[in-house]
């Protein structure tokens, strides 16, 4: 399917088949999105099911300017950062045993996981260091930006993902002390 | 970051970026679901429904004022007057050559009719259109400062007497206030056409002093108001406002504002900035000498240097964060409904409101550009309309400090008919819920 003028057109006219059509192209690239900033799946489906929302209802802030998906996956983005912020107000935990020690993990540790066991991973950060985790490494965006989407300072976003990469060396340390035990 | 780090990021990147799985099939149901529903204001459904609303209001209002009216008159004092009349119908005073007046009191005498005779309940209506017209409720303020409602009640009895009722609003006070001493001036009435048939200089006394039902208050009101809206480029900021709304109350529950109100607002957004600028690259050591020593037989050479710093064209793309803000004026028109529960009045209103800019302060992503070579700025952050229009929607609860003044709280909602900005492109209308507070200061009642 191309995702052309006239396409956009349609979605702005709020054509049905148009809209479902889109939607069966795209859900699942922003299904992973979703579910790499949720806690669980449920949770995926409620940001997936909001974010895709947004799109349809707010189409006619899509300027034309840069990739269609682009603004789509900005969207989604914006409506998990949403969902953090939410998180973030009711109170969330973080596990001090995280930054206690230092860890190594060499790249083939990650490179055997499936993505499954990787997302369990990331899932298991808690909600802040996942997000800015996400947001920095899988995305691309850069502290300032991160910060000023969170709310937080630049700092704050380094020193997050910094915790949140030592959460996962520790947790991939754990994955290989468990493997040589067997 | 170490190179450990760098090699792990792109590892997982490359895991995650087209990391794709198909979601629930019931996710894209509820999205049908929900974008089947019609947003409030989207729809022609949302504008019926605050007309349907409004239009349920009066009359509410209508009951609302009579059933209280049956409930607000529980003190009142009679006089029943002879009216002397002879057997064949004609006034005594036309016979003595006397005024009426006169003959009324002569025949009454042995009453005090300027003291209270007798404490009931009033009557209901007298069946007489003007006999009710004389009984509608009179606002009055009491010789002690307490404020009541007077009801003139006249009721003809039969051929001979009349019967004058005065009644007070105890409900507006905590203790029975002393009523006024009943006397035939007081109630306004012309004797001179007894019993029934009141002229007009009653009427013009009647209206008069049912003109006094309506007073001016003035609301000193300061606002925070919180955007409802987020969209894909432009955040738009809460924003906090101060105004001066004068109210005319039609009658006791009915009241008409107006005003002016001064917001301060705002938007944040992005601007790529793509600029070249002449830029230090680094520095290497010259050797721009070399002489030879000899120790000990031996040459040795030196290397005189000197350091060179490297310059060079580099071009940047640079994503700012811009922030614009805008001072309006906002007018609204408000019809309200006001009515006393307890200690506090509550009131709902509705109605338009125009917004005029005043002045603006456009953020600029670069501020100091000397030097620099711009090829292109793209700002994504759209400028606000000179001119906008919005529907309020709110509720207040008013508590009372003293005659005078009251504070007031007021939840509002507030809609955008049209897009905040000017550029066609951002058609998005608004929504913003605003926490109106103040004091209310009542003007000549």
């Amino acid at each position: 399917m191309k995702i052309d003028k006239a396409f956009i057109n349609k979605l702005q006219k709020r054509d049905k088949k148009t809209q479902q059509s889109f939607y069966d192209t795209v859900s699942a690239k922003m299904y992973g999105v979703c579910l790499r900033f949720a806690n669980s799946g449920d949770d995926a489906n409620d940001i997936l099911q909001e974010g895709f929302i947004r799109v349809f209802r707010h189409i006619d802030a899509y300027r034309g300017d840069g990739s269609f998906e682009g603004w789509v996956r900005r969207t989604i983005v914006n409506t998990a950062i949403n969902y953090y912020k939410k998180e973030k107000k009711r109170g969330y935990k973080v596990d001090l045993e995280y930054v206690k020690k230092d860890y190594v993990t060499s790249e083939s540790a990650i490179e055997k996981l499936s993505f499954n066991e990787l997302l369990d991973i990331i899932r298991e950060l808690p909600n802040g260091y996942r997000t800015v985790f996400n947001l920095n490494v899988i995305d691309g965006y850069t502290h300032k930006e991160i910060g000023e989407m969170l709310g937080i300072s630049e700092n704050t976003s380094k020193s997050q993902l910094s915790r949140a990469r030592l959460a996962i060396q520790k947790r991939l340390s754990e994955i290989k002390e468990k493997e040589n035990l067997d | 970051m170490t190179n450990n780090d760098k090699h792990i990021n792109d590892i997982l990147r490359s895991k995650f970026q087209d990391f794709e799985v198909a979601p629930p099939p019931e996710v894209w149901e509820n999205i049908e679901k929900e974008l089947d529903k019609p947003s409030f204001f989207s729809s022609k459904s949302g504008y019926v429904t605050i007309i349907a609303l409004l239009i349920l209001i009066v009359p509410l209002s209508y009951f609302g004022t009579d059933n209280t009216s049956k409930h607000r008159y529980l003190n009142a004092q009679v006089a029943q007057l002879e009216v002397p009349r002879n057997t064949s119908g004609v006034s005594a005073a036309d016979e003595k050559g006397e005024s009426i007046e006169e003959a009324v009191r002569s025949a009454n005498s042995s009453k005090n009719i300027d003291q209270v005779l007798e404490v009931t309940e009033t009557s209901k209506s007298t069946g007489n259109p003007m006999a009710d017209e004389i009984a509608k409720p009179v606002d009055s303020e009491e010789p002690n400062g307490q404020t009541g409602i007077v009801e003139n009640k006249v009721n003809a009895t039969n051929n001979n007497f009349i019967e004058l009722r005065q009644g007070f609003d105890i409900s507006k006070s905590t203790q029975l206030i002393p009523l006024r001493p009943l006397s035939l001036s007081n109630t306004g009435i012309d004797l001179s056409d007894l019993p029934l048939a009141f002229d007009d200089e009653i009427l013009k006394t009647l209206s008069e002093s049912q003109k006094k039902k309506t007073f001016w208050e003035y609301s000193i009101l300061l606002s925070p108001e919180f955007s409802l809206n987020d969209m894909d480029s432009v955040r738009v900021l809460n924003s906090i406002s101060a105004g001066l709304e004068p109210t005319k109350y039609l009658n006791k529950h009915w009241f008409v504002r107006s005003g002016i109100n001064i917001s301060f607002t705002g938007d944040k957004g992005f601007a790529k900035l793509d600029y070249i600028s002449n830029d230090l690259m680094g520095t290497y050591d010259d050797v721009y000498d070399v002489t030879f020593d000899t120790a000990g037989g031996v040459v040795t050479p030196v290397y005189h240097t000197k350091t060179v710093e490297v310059w060079d064209s580099v071009r940047h793309i640079k994503v700012s964060e811009v922030t614009n803000r805008y001072l309006y004026a906002q007018v609204p028109v408000l019809l309200g409904f006001k009515s006393a529960v307890g200690n506090f009045n509550i009131y709902l209103f509705a109605g338009p409101a125009v917004g005029f800019q005043l002045a603006k302060w456009i953020d600029t992503p670069l501020s100091n550009s000397e030097g620099l070579e711009i090829i292109n700025l793209d700002n994504k952050l759209p400028l606000r309309s000179n001119v906008n229009f919005q529907l309020w929607i709110g509720g207040g609860l008013e508590y009372s400090l003293n005659k005078r003044y009251s504070l007031v709280m007021e939840p509002t909602f507030k809609h955008y008919f049209k897009s905040l900005y000017s550029d066609p492109e951002y058609k998005i209308n608004t929504s913003g819920f605003a926490l109106r507070f103040g004091v209310n200061i009542k003007i000549g009642k």
